[in-house]
């Protein structure tokens, strides 16, 4: 169960291991691995810059200190929904799952045994060779959004344990698929 | 964070980096992964009639500090009985490589590993 009370209009949760402040509802968007990234880029300006530190620079330092404090779990808020590996991580622990314990558990080793051979044949395909490399980013992103749409199936469902195997599976896609084309993604 | 001369020297030189016949009956395969850093290893054992690990080889695409565990673990086990080789510990190989807290994970991998190996001979003997 959360905890919640309201301070200065702000929701601030007592839930030991998420951040104070509930993501989702900072952004006033439905707690899911949907959504929409037009929306919680143009909600997160209008909160910048409704309570960025020069609007408050004449005010008590306690509201200063409130709207600094707001100010950094927008940012950090915004890192953490935008990117869809860093949601759904979000999203679980925010039901209480143990990501510790379902890393303990791991993958399926076919899982793991085709990330060696995705790695290998990354390693064989030179980068001049843009055409080869291409088509195995786009194999490598299929694989991810396989996995990602199983994610997003498994939290909708509260299949809790098939979304923590899913969501592992991601964070390794996401690695391999940074080395595949660094920062295009 | 600066590593030790002993990762480093196993990070320029790994030792049996490569890959066995994963289709003989003599060797046994762990893959094992860390989600956290999208670290994946592969371990791989080749077994004689006696029991005792002839050959091992790794790839793992991962940190300085797992390729410096896989190249290390594959050096110690070769040599060993197979339940001699599944107790080694990861702390064992921390301490050899001096590894720092935030890289334990690595050497955890390596443990893991040849655990799992292990394990895939036997199943596979059995089998």
């Amino acid at each position: 169960m959360r905890l919640r009370r309201e301070f200065h209009g702000l929701i601030v949760s007592a839930n030991p291991g998420v951040p104070a402040r509930d993501y989702f509802s900072l952004f006033n968007i439905e707690p899911g691995m949907s959504l929409d990234e037009k929306a919680l880029e143009r909600t997160y300006h209008t909160l910048l810059s409704q309570f960025h530190p020069d609007r408050y620079a004449g005010k008590s330092a306690v509201e200063q200190r409130v709207a600094a404090q707001f100010c950094a779990d927008v940012n950090s808020g915004y890192r953490t929904l935008r990117n869809e590996v860093t949601r759904a991580e979000y999203l679980l622990k925010s039901v209480g799952v143990d990501l510790h314990a379902a890393e303990r558990e791991g993958v399926d080793a076919g899982f793991l045994m085709t990330q060696i051979t995705l790695r290998e044949r990354l390693e064989d395909t030179p980068a001049t060779d843009k055409e080869s490399r291409r088509a195995l980013t786009e194999e490598i992103t299929e694989h991810y959004h396989c996995s990602r749409d199983r994610c997003a199936r498994s939290i909708a469902a509260s299949d809790w344990s098939e979304a923590a195997r899913a969501w592992q599976e991601m964070c390794f896609l996401w690695k391999l698929l940074d080395a595949a084309q660094p920062a295009e993604h | 964070m600066a590593y030790s001369d002993k990762v480093i020297d196993h990070y320029e030189n790994p030792r049996n980096v490569g890959k066995l016949d994963d289709a003989d009956e003599n060797v046994g395969t762990g893959m094992v992964g860390a989600p956290a850093c999208g670290d994946v290893m592969r371990l791989q054992i080749q077994v004689n009639d006696e029991g005792v690990i002839e050959d091992a080889k790794f790839k793992t695409y991962g940190c300085g500090s797992a390729i410096a565990s896989g190249s290390l673990l594959t050096e110690w086990v070769k040599g060993k009985k197979l339940d001699e080789a599944a107790s080694i510990k990861n702390t064992e190989i921390a301490q050899e490589l001096s590894l720092p807290p935030v890289k334990i994970h690595c050497s955890v991998l390596a443990e893991d590993a040849i655990k799992a190996a292990v394990k895939n001979y036997r199943d596979k003997r059995e089998g």
